[in-house]
């Protein structure tokens, strides 16, 4: 029976297949000239880090701005139009939070829902970063981890990159240091056989 | 991606306490092709596992056929076989740790999550769908709707659900930090 845990390979996994990954991949790949083989494969590497710093930037947010609604409208305020008005209160956060202009009416709405509980923007969004600061420094630990991992996948890229001319230098330096022994030798025979 | 308050369609508390009574009754993977198979089922990514190396371990390489023109290109460059097989290797764990990465941070299905409801609705559901024969005290009862009542919350949670992927993505980051830093000083050039 054929064994259904099989690694999958990166390139045929769903994710790699996602426009806007292929999208982002392709964006980088483009900006290093198209590299094939091992470089290619770092820059690829490189790609997806910055992808997951993109990702977790953006869930952060989302996971605020949840957090904020959650402060303002609380699961057992769901009732008839309730979630309703629970739906379109995150939305309208969301929004304010990407720095859109919201119309007067989202506005007004917004303003009197956090209201409502003793709120503005400022202290509703302090008290939801307060209460999912555990959270967040996760996140932050997992960005700053990306961004160790594109500066050691670019030190790769550097010593594949320039591992031809590194390895010419060294075996010229070789050489020379041969050369300088051979003579040194030679200059010692010379002196010996002069005395 | 779904926001915090919308409700999409979740297992049934009914159809969950149906299916674990009915796995209950299973004997397990009879053939030998069954139990290899489940003899998997607790692996998560396998990264924790013992070395990849490609030369010891030919078939995985066969999977991946262009790393096999990779270790062409190494030596090319320069570098010895040994210093190639373990930028190979490195590599491998890499897409593996990528691989990893991605699929923890795919949703979890719908089928996986119970759906919202009370604890009151829960109590009274598992006094009727309780089985008559058994002989269940209100406290047993109680317990066991309050432990389903922790995972409906979770379940319906979905800043949680969210935090779960983190989670997910902070426990796989010592193999990252392992493989990244094994790539880099393998591929430095040695003397």
């Amino acid at each position: 029976m054929a064994d259904n845990k099989e690694i999958k390979l990166p390139q045929s996994a769903s994710y790699s297949n996602l426009p806007e990954y292929k999208a982002h991949v392709d964006q980088i790949l483009n900006s290093y000239d198209f590299p094939e083989g091992v470089l290619g494969e770092l820059v690829r590497q490189m790609a997806d880090a910055m992808w997951w710093v993109k990702t977790y930037q953006k869930n952060k947010d989302h996971l605020i701005v949840m957090k904020m609604a959650m402060l303002v409208k609380s699961r057992s305020d769901l009732g008839m139009d309730a979630e309703e008005k629970a739906l379109r209160f995150f939305d309208c956060l969301l929004n304010a939070w990407s720095g859109q202009v919201l119309d007067p009416d989202d506005q007004a709405f917004l303003d009197s829902e956090m209201q409502s509980k003793g709120h503005n923007m400022a202290s509703l969004r302090a008290d939801a970063v307060r209460r999912s600061i555990k959270e967040l420094e996760v996140i932050d630990r997992l960005i700053e981890r990306q961004f160790k991992n594109m500066r050691l996948l670019m030190q790769s890229y550097e010593s594949v990159r320039f591992a031809p001319q590194l390895l010419k230098k060294m075996s010229l330096e070789i050489e020379q240091l041969e050369q300088r022994v051979q003579q040194t030798d030679e200059d010692q025979r010379r002196e010996v056989s002069r005395q | 991606m779904s926001n915090g308050f919308s409700r999409p369609m979740k297992i049934s508390v009914e159809k969950l306490v149906a299916n674990r009574a009915n796995a209950q009754k299973s004997s397990g993977p009879q053939t030998r092709a069954g139990k290899l198979r489940s003899a998997k089922n607790a692996l998560k990514h396998g990264l924790g596992a013992r070395s990849l190396n490609s030369s010891q371990n030919p078939p995985l390489l066969d999977h991946f056929p262009e790393l096999k023109s990779y270790q062409q290109e190494l030596i090319s460059l320069g570098y010895s076989d040994a210093q190639s097989d373990e930028i190979i290797e490195a590599l491998l764990t890499a897409r593996q740790v990528t691989a990893a990465k991605h699929s923890a941070y795919t949703d979890r299905l719908n089928e996986d999550r119970l759906a919202n409801m009370t604890l009151q609705g829960l109590t009274s559901l598992l006094r009727e769908f309780g089985d008559p024969a058994a002989r269940v005290t209100p406290t047993e009862r109680a317990r066991v709707a309050a432990l389903l009542f922790k995972q409906v919350q979770k379940d319906n949670d979905l800043s949680g659900l969210l935090f779960e992927k983190f989670e997910a993505h902070r426990k796989l980051m010592r193999y990252e930090q392992r493989v990244f830093n094994q790539l880099r000083k393998k591929t430095q050039v040695k003397k």
